[in-house]
């Protein structure tokens, strides 16, 4: 047995306890702090727990998704086209409650892979037609781009600005539904662009090296918290201070739900009057996102959550850890959660018309209202941060 | 660092003066107590960490604007169309990526993040530089499928070998500049030219409310105090105030306020016209209004401008990062003794009466004087700019410029981003610079990586 193996076995027996569920070894609680030890490490190690079972249904349904595509390629015609795009949303919803997990410094952020995930807003024209534009994109570029592979896509995302996005979600979706230009539906795009269409070829390879590319960013996402990869995130998690952790747990809450959410999901969207901000704007599944972000929320606050692969995960959530030191500020959390969570199902699909909608309409007032709620939420969990006394040294 | 981390600084405080004491600490906040402890790809891109919560919406309403390509006003994409006709690049955060700089284009590859002023000898009724009579004051090196860009530039380096007393060699790029391919005519005879790296936009806030007294306590036109160093105030034309003011940003301090600056680059770089500049940035010799159609008169509102100047004024500067604390102590101890500190002064405050409060009365270390200085005839660009003349440059601040790394995957420094990292670009420095450079080459070889290492954790 070589001196790493030891190395390795004694840091799994060393951390095993803590990374399961139930938590029999935590520090005492010091003196004076406002919540005990053994619930924040039941926390931690539930947050933990839930992250592996929230990637690991992205990823499986991603392979779902990326045998749709394998077999759309194989038999291309309007019905293997209609499943795949149905598939996507399938995907794309188990994907949207797994974002509660950036922000934190986790594996997403660190691995600086969340931008070829998931970035937006798109410019669609970056990669192929568009109505104001019927030569442009990557895809209609032989001259510059010969070959369209994943190690190009890869090279050219976020090349010359933010918003020229190659990789991902969101340049798939562009690819099955195509510019949104309808008042009631997504999305127009037809099957033919990938058979007979002028360039369908290297459209097809595109939406092929895009699936696959995205399918691996996620396994190798996913791997960061298996439970069996203690040389890895689960491991690096609890390599922080837990009082650091509960913070940066908390950012990534309070990211989601006031930044991404609130502010750059749905106000600017509101505000710009531009279906371009819509998030999910080809496929007209914006309303599906929201949803999705707030499942995963709401996993992390109660620490409950169905896997779509799996049996129900029960454990401490954030919620509890408060609890732990207010009941009167955990109540408000709970309390403001569920409101948001109602106005933000409340808002109508499709989001673009909400966007659109003349100001003081219904269609944007539930939008607001929605936009209010999130916020409301956010400056609870500021206030319950506070009561937690995170930043209070204690022996 | 958006929510729930105004504490990250409490915490970093104990830790920091149980193990280092005190000073050391104070070296980090770069920011005061607007610092965001990040050092991750994002690094640039927080609002201030003591900026309240109400605050960040509108904050992050200023991003989106900031990272919108804009579009052809012909698409039929509403509120974000008036593209061009003539442009440099598509949105802000082209050429500020992740609110980071620029770099100098490949080859001869189309810039972004990098341009070319231009103007001819004279000035305007403002003292401005006299715009190109075709080609106004930059060159657009995009059009419009219809219209022409104004020029294609060539960048040729040529390797100056160098070496220091104690025997060790360096090399530097040269750069030359060709601008050919000329869509509206021969350009005027005397065309004055300078390439300009596009700057970070971090801290710009914090910058912006160092008080005018407070700059101009240190300025020192004709060197009385006798130590080589002048440092002239740039006296400037402000759009926004309608009154010469000091100048404040950009590489020759030729912008007054951010409303200045951030309406000029809307429109000149862009071509998204605003209500301080409401014509688009093409003259009348290239007859290109009438043939294209308007995003809206003007094409940005001033809702939108009014959130991307706020976002501007808020975004946090990055803490800077101790990772050795002698290699630290030592790099800023030779900073002091080399002079350096002369024009890169690394402590100033924030006015008491700033209209943002979270950036009001802050202790900041940018590591500038906000100043113009001559830097010699090898960086000259022989544009006077205002008040600047053809090699006198404003002192940029250090502050994250060990982060560009990071974020903008490239460590290119000065305006023009000929230096390849922070030795060559020390080794750029003359005239006012010169005798701290020579000082930096007579030390021994670790004695100039630890003045690198300090400055590359700023």
């Amino acid at each position: 047995m070589s001196i790493r193996s030891i190395l390795i076995v004694l840091l799994i027996g060393s951390l095993s306890p803590l990374l399961r569920a139930d938590f029999e070894v935590a520090p005492p609680t010091p003196e004076g702090q406002p919540f005990s030890n053994e619930v924040a490490f039941e926390f931690l190690g539930n947050y933990a727990t839930l992250a592996w079972y929230l990637y690991s249904d992205s990823v499986k349904e991603t392979v779902r998704f990326n045998m749709g595509v394998y077999r759309f390629r194989k038999d291309p015609n309007e019905e293997t086209f209609e499943a795949l795009k149905d598939s996507w949303i399938e995907a794309r919803k188990v994907y949207g409650r797994t974002e509660v997990y950036r922000f934190s410094d986790g594996p997403i952020d660190q691995m600086e892979l969340e931008e070829l995930i998931n970035a937006w807003p798109i410019d669609e024209s970056y990669i192929d037609y568009t109505v104001d534009d019927p030569e442009s994109g990557i895809i209609q570029n032989l001259k510059d781009y010969p070959e369209i592979n994943s190690r190009l896509l890869r090279q050219l995302n976020l090349v010359g600005g933010e918003a020229n996005i190659a990789t991902g979600w969101h340049a798939i979706e562009f690819l099955l539904w195509g510019q949104d230009r309808s008042e009631e539906g997504p999305g127009q795009r037809k099957w033919t662009d990938f058979t007979t269409a002028p360039n369908a070829e290297r459209r097809m390879n595109y939406l092929v090296a895009a699936t696959e590319l995205l399918r691996s960013h996620l396994v190798a996402v996913a791997d960061q918290w298996s439970m069996s990869n203690y040389e890895n995130a689960t491991g690096d998690f609890f390599l922080k201070r837990p009082t650091t952790l509960i913070k940066l747990v908390m950012r990534g809450v309070s990211s989601l739900a006031g930044r991404e959410l609130a502010a750059e999901r749905m106000s600017v969207a509101l505000r710009s009057k531009s279906q371009e901000d819509e998030h999910s704007c080809f496929s007209d599944t914006t309303h599906l996102d929201f949803v999705a972000n707030m499942e995963g929320l709401e996993a992390v606050l109660f620490g409950a959550f169905k896997p779509v692969y799996g049996t129900q995960v029960e454990g401490k959530g954030m919620y509890d850890l408060i609890v732990d030191a207010d009941q009167a500020a955990a109540d408000t959390v709970r309390q403001k959660f569920f409101l948001a969570k109602e106005k933000v199902a409340a808002i109508e699909a499709p989001f673009d018309q909400a966007i659109v909608a003349e100001e003081g309409s219904q269609k944007t007032l539930q939008v607001q209202e929605a936009v209010n709620a999130l916020w409301s939420l956010v400056y609870a969990l500021a206030d319950a941060q506070e009561l937690l006394e995170l930043d209070v040294k204690r022996g | 660092m958006v929510f729930g981390f105004q504490g990250a600084r409490a915490v970093c405080l104990i830790f920091v003066t149980l193990t280092l004491g005190l000073p050391c600490f104070a070296d980090l906040l770069t920011g005061g107590e607007t610092t965001v402890f990040d050092k991750s790809v994002n690094a640039f891109g927080f609002p201030l960490t003591n900026l309240p919560l109400p605050e960040h919406p509108r904050f992050f309403a200023g991003n989106a604007f900031f990272n919108t390509n804009w579009v052809d006003a012909s698409s039929d994409v509403n509120g974000r169309d008036g593209l061009g006709p003539l442009f440099n690049v598509r949105s802000c955060s082209t050429c500020h990526f992740k609110d980071g700089r620029g770099q100098p284009p490949d080859g001869n590859a189309v810039p972004d993040g990098w341009l070319i002023r231009i103007s001819i000898p004279g000035t305007t009724k403002h003292n401005a530089p006299l715009p190109h009579p075709i080609y106004g004051n930059q060159v657009s090196v995009r059009a419009l499928p219809g219209a022409l860009p104004e020029a294609r530039v060539r960048i040729q380096y040529n390797i100056v070998d160098g070496f220091y007393p104690d025997g060790e060699s360096y090399q530097l790029l040269d750069p030359h500049y060709t601008l050919l391919n000329w869509a509206y005519g021969d350009p005027h005879p005397e065309l004055l030219s300078s390439p300009r790296v596009a700057s970070a936009v971090f801290g710009l806030g914090l910058l912006d409310a160092v008080s005018k007294d407070d700059i101009l306590s240190r300025s020192d036109p004709d060197d009385q105090d006798g130590d080589g160093i002048s440092g002239r105030p740039n006296w400037v034309w402000s759009p926004s105030l309608k009154k010469t003011e000091l100048g404040r940003f950009g590489w020759k301090a030729n912008k007054a306020t951010l409303l200045d600056q951030t309406a000029g680059a809307f429109v000149g770089d862009i071509g998204i016209t605003n209500s301080l500049f409401p014509l688009e940035n093409n003259t009348d010799t290239q007859v290109l209004s009438e043939k294209f159609p308007s995003g809206g008169s003007p094409e940005l509102s001033d809702q939108d401008m009014e959130d991307v100047v706020f976002y501007l004024q808020t975004l946090a500067v990055p803490a800077a990062r101790l990772n050795d604390r002698t290699v630290f102590k030592k790099g800023k101890a030779f900073f002091g003794q080399l002079g350096c500190v002369a024009c890169h002064i690394p402590v100033l405050k924030t006015s008491e009466d700033y209209p943002v409060s979270a950036v009001a009365d802050q202790t900041i270390r940018p590591y500038t004087d906000l100043l113009l200085h001559d830097m010699g005839e090898g960086l000259a660009d022989a544009r006077p700019d205002f008040e600047a003349s053809g090699s006198e440059w404003r002192t940029p601040p250090l502050w994250g410029i060990g982060l560009f790394a990071k974020v903008n995957k490239h460590t290119r420094l000065i305006h023009d981003g000929r230096a390849r990292n922070v030795e060559e670009a020390i080794l750029w420095h003359g005239g006012e610079g010169e005798a701290s450079k020579r000082a930096f080459m007579n030390l021994s070889a670790p004695e100039r990586l630890a003045i690198i290492q300090f400055i590359e954790r700023l």
